[in-house]
């Protein structure tokens, strides 16, 4: 029963947004401006502007309709007052109207547009349809998006670091003349000249300033052979043999990550926030030195006591060495509070993003798919 | 939850504002800097965490414009880039067609390698960005030709979706070679970034709340963001019509409600029905 209705209105959907779109009774949802549209608007407009526009128009024009239908019925006028009214209104509905075909000519239906629209909606409700049960359409849906996924991610790091960083400094003028225009040849000659260890062997000095007609082995950072060959090293796990090779290069990557969060966590985690507990318990002064108001001096001091005293409750709950019996059991009893009262305001957070996720999705369905302009 | 969602996007509402202190002072730090300032505008989001953080990115491009302040976008999230162009296009190509590309701001596009690149263009820029988004090198772009480092930024705005985002951005630029930082997040991440403000961190914007509270600060000192640049004191209150675009995050807010409403509601009648549940329970 369920599953009917809701196939049905579903159905219902579909075939009303299917016919809005083709009957021409929608908005601008599935236009794009023209060239002539930006030259004339100097800048894209979008799409609610112009569906805004459309209407503000529309109204203007129905209004000046029913303006001349009441000059013509309002027999209190005499006929050149009538005339006159008549003739205004219909010079607006004129001006209106020749707006309405200026902005008509601005926007053009885009197929790329539509059909980007329609796949999108289409995913947002396989991926819906899940909240009735697990269904082909889901999965469908959901092996699409890890696989766009994974191949975007691939393509944008290989365009985005394997060219510019890796092969570009090993081999920047094949790079420079096939793959990236704006690879920096000569600055990177000044630069290698400058800095690089290898100057007391390759003669970087010769070439600064004519980096387009040096040597291959001049304009080569021979350092960079080194990340390359552990990048070979950690796909030889793909090989048949020889598979420990991989556990060198993970080895260091690993190492190195530990290493550079380890500092970052000690600076920014561990000493800046002990510092920052450390704050006056009654605050009556602002940093400045001005005297704080009553209220604002009662709203700081309680943050700093609500603060030390939830930081010592919650210690001492996490503190096993002594049992949680008598008074320590008591303060740990707070801090439990403490916690729950954490968690449960990052909960309400977090319900929060789920909530405006699908206010978002919604919007998307309402106001892109069906086009509705509210 | 559904129909409480839905009801308020096609019969739009905007409940009542008021900023928080983070909000206020993630406002303020932008808009005390001196004019012409470099800020780096860092996207770690995708399209997935879109409807939470677009509005702040939105409204942070157009606040950093309207100060004049020269923007460096980046990501650390491939869909980042992105993010960058599309706010560019909805922002500056909209409302500064003036700005020019390379002059006043430019896009750095992405880097993987996550907090790796923060450190290491913490000291060299140059070494992991040498060209920006079209292509170009930096030695060439006027608004780059003098950075060397992260170091030349006034502040660092970053607005992310997860892990590399904003956290990394306090841990490895903001906190040791003490830039500015101010944050935008989901909700999620919400709560693991309050312990860095006001110490680390000079202001936060909570989730669609935090994107709310600043578009109401944005459209109470220029009303032309949220009215759009034809704005003027004089146009009679009925006629003014707020950007859609531009107030993402206050319209969004309506749903918001009436959802948390909902599941309040909710949650008492769940304990009632508890509550009654046992009683019948004891009384057997």
């Amino acid at each position: 029963m369920l599953r009917t209705f809701g196939i049905i209105v579903v159905a219902l959907a579909l075939v009303w947004v299917v016919v809005r779109t083709f009957m021409g009774d929608m908005g601008y949802g599935y236009f794009e401006v023209t060239g002539e549209g930006k030259a004339i608007n100097q800048v894209s407009v979008c799409r609610f502007e112009l569906n805004e526009r459309t209407k503000a128009l529309a109204d203007a024009t129905a209004l000046a309709r029913s303006d001349i239908d009441k000059a013509r019925e309002n027999a209190a006028l005499t006929d050149t007052e009538r005339a006159e009214r008549i003739a205004e209104a219909e010079s607006l509905i004129a001006e209106n109207e020749a707006a309405s075909a200026t902005l008509a000519k601005t926007v053009h239906f885009s197929w790329s547009r539509t059909i980007g629209i329609w796949l999108a909606a289409f995913f947002t409700l396989c991926i819906m349809s899940f909240l009735y049960k697990d269904n082909p359409l889901y999965r469908f849906a959901e092996h699409t998006f890890v696989g766009a996924s994974a191949a975007y991610w691939m393509v944008v790091t290989f365009w985005n670091m394997a060219i510019p960083i890796a092969i570009g400094r090993l081999f920047p003028r094949f790079v420079k003349f096939n793959l990236a225009p704006g690879h920096p040849l000569d600055s990177w000659v000044e630069k290698l000249a400058a800095e690089n260890w290898l100057a007391k062997i390759v003669n970087y000095e010769a070439v600064v300033g004519s980096g387009l007609n040096a040597p291959w082995y001049q304009l080569m950072n021979w350092w960079y052979w080194i990340p390359m060959a552990f990048g070979v090293m950690l796909l030889w796990r793909l090989a048949p043999t020889g598979q420990w090779i991989s556990r060198w290069p993970l080895a260091f990557i690993i190492g190195g990550t530990a290493g550079i969060r380890m500092v970052g966590f000690l600076q920014a985690d561990f000493v800046a926030q002990i510092r920052s507990s450390i704050t006056p318990l009654f605050v009556l002064r602002e940093a400045g030195g001005n005297s704080l108001a009553f209220q604002q001096a009662f709203y700081c001091s309680m943050n700093s006591i609500i603060l030390l005293l939830g930081m010592i409750t919650v210690l001492i709950y996490f503190f096993f060495s002594l049992e949680h019996k008598g008074v320590v059991g008591r303060i740990s009893r707070v801090g439990i509070w403490v916690l729950m009262i954490t968690f449960g305001a990052g909960f309400g957070f977090t319900v929060m993003g789920r909530i405006a996720l699908l206010v978002g999705r919604f919007q998307f369905l309402v106001q892109d798919w069906i086009n509705y302009s509210p | 939850m559904a129909v409480a969602v839905i009801v308020p996007i096609i019969w739009p509402m905007e409940p009542f504002e008021i900023p928080s202190t983070l909000a206020k002072d993630a406002f303020e730090t932008v808009e005390n800097l001196p004019e012409g300032s470099n800020v780096l505008l860092a996207f770690d989001y995708d399209p997935g965490s879109a409807p939470e953080l677009q509005p702040m990115a939105t409204a942070w491009v157009w606040h950093c414009a309207k100060k004049h302040h020269r923007m460096y976008f980046m990501a650390l999230w491939p869909l980042g880039v992105n993010m960058v162009q599309d706010t560019v296009d909805q922002v500056i190509h909209k409302d500064y067609p003036e700005l020019e590309e390379g002059v006043d701001y430019v896009n750095l596009a992405f880097r993987t390698g996550n907090e790796g690149v923060i450190k290491v263009i913490v000291t060299n820029l140059k070494a992991l960005f040498n060209v920006d988004s079209r292509g170009e090198a930096l030695t060439q772009i006027p608004m780059t030709k003098k950075i060397v480092s992260l170091r030349d930024m006034n502040l660092i705005i970053s607005v992310s979706a997860g892990y590399p985002g904003t956290k990394e951005w306090i841990q490895y630029a903001g906190t040791p070679y003490g830039i500015k930082v101010v944050g935008g997040c989901t909700g999620v991440q919400a709560p693991l970034l309050y312990p860095y403000y006001p110490g680390q961190m000079q202001g936060m914007l909570g989730a669609i709340k935090g994107a709310s509270e600043y578009e109401h600060l944005l459209s109470t000192k220029y009303p032309e963001y949220k009215y759009g640049p034809s704005y003027s004191p004089d146009t009679p209150k009925d006629k003014l019509k707020p950007r859609k675009n531009f107030t993402q995050g206050l319209t969004r807010m309506g749903p918001q409600l009436i959802a948390h409403c909902l599941i309040l509601v909710l949650i008492v009648l769940g304990n009632i029905a508890l509550y009654m549940q046992r009683r019948a329970r004891e009384a057997v």
